[in-house]
């Protein structure tokens, strides 16, 4: 139940198997079945959710009640609002199962304690924000220079298994490209190859 | 993210107990487990007449129903049976555990209950006792544990069911 989490720390600090298991007791197991919201847009942010097992994505609801995939988040990676979460202000993103998931949920202040109990969990959140700021600069660069074919290759080498995991149609609303424009690149690659 | 939203019920059973899921029923989804099905199938039926949209889903596995719920209320046969609780500790881990009994359930179990906070040393253990003394009186509840925030969270789900709540802060 906690072995994605244990890669996840254990590849960027280190932790004893004591320490570990003081760390697991601030957690809340969860799981969630697909197309559950973990949370609702308009409402506050109260966990920081770790992925054991499953897909969930983040997305925003237009004034037209167009969805736009902000995040998706595999096994090993952690999934909120921050801004909700930190600041305990209304979410702007729906978070929802795209699988059948288990999830580990950290509260605000179970974050908190669990950073004071182990400074070295302050480490690894600051090693997290750091590698999500840099995927987020690039995520906005490639959404302001790619073209559709460069952002679906890019996203592929670095998520292989997405195509056979998440639907279509949720891949060109995370790219900002239309289902058909996506078709329409997919079916290029293909013949290219 | 609400906090509770879904209540894992195991022991569901619990004829007793029927007023309460019905009020939280309207409310919450919950998950119902109980080691007799037969019994289990007879009350979610009755939730289910007195709550066609309701969520209210019968299930075959406790650790399963613990791991999806948000709260985890125990009554009926599970109260004395150390060996049932025992299965679900690993999926409650911060989870509020409410323990709902009857007065003369408590009255009668004190000397022998088994003792939920050992089992569960890192859950929050919110101790309920009926207090209510038939189904047409008004039903009103004692809430014992150590947590402050669990007692409220727990205070405020039955106060907003429209039951009345005292709370006995443990030291």
């Amino acid at each position: 139940m906690y072995e994605q989490l244990a890669k996840s720390i254990g590849e960027k600090v280190a932790l004893t198997a004591a320490e570990f298991d003081l760390c697991k007791t601030f957690f809340i197991p969860k799981k969630i079945r697909k197309k559950q919201t973990l949370l609702l847009e308009g409402d506050v942010c109260t966990y920081n959710a770790f992925i054991e097992k499953g897909i969930l994505r983040s997305y925003t609801t237009d004034a037209k009640g167009n969805e736009h995939i902000i995040q998706f988040a595999f096994e090993g990676w952690w999934i909120t609002d921050l801004s909700s979460f930190l600041m305990g202000e209304n979410s702007t993103y729906t978070i929802e199962a795209i699988e059948d998931s288990e999830l580990l949920l950290l509260t605000a202040a179970a974050r908190e304690e669990l950073m004071n109990a182990l400074p070295v969990f302050e480490r690894y959140q600051r090693l997290l924000l750091e590698n999500a700021y840099i995927a987020l600069q690039a995520r906005v660069n490639s959404a302001l220079t790619a073209t559709a074919e460069e952002k679906y290759t890019k996203l592929t080498i670095a998520y292989p298994d997405i195509v056979a995991r998440v639907p279509q149609h949720m891949i060109a609303s995370y790219l900002g490209l239309t289902p058909e424009t996506l078709s329409r690149v997919r079916k290029q690659i293909t013949l290219r190859k | 993210m609400q906090n509770v939203r879904t209540i894992a019920v195991i022991g569901a059973a619990e004829k007793r107990n029927f007023t309460v899921l019905k009020e939280l029923g309207e409310q919450y989804q919950l998950l119902l487990f109980d080691k007799d099905q037969d019994a289990l199938s007879e009350i979610h039926e009755s939730l289910l007449a007195q709550n066609r949209h309701g969520y209210i889903e019968k299930m075959d596995c406790a650790v399963n129903a613990s791991w999806e719920a948000d709260i985890i209320i125990l009554s009926g046969f599970c109260i004395n049976d150390a060996a049932a609780v025992e299965k679900i500790k690993e999926v409650a881990t911060a989870k509020i555990i409410i323990v709902l009994e009857n007065e003369e359930e408590f009255t009668s179990s004190i000397n022998n209950q088994l003792s939920f906070d050992l089992i569960f040393p890192h859950s929050k253990i919110v101790e309920i006792i009926n207090l209510s003394i038939d189904e047409n009186t008004e039903k009103e509840f004692l809430l014992e544990g150590h947590n402050s925030k669990a007692l409220d969270t727990v205070s405020g789900i039955f106060e907003g069911c429209g039951f009345t709540t005292y709370i006995s802060q443990l030291n």
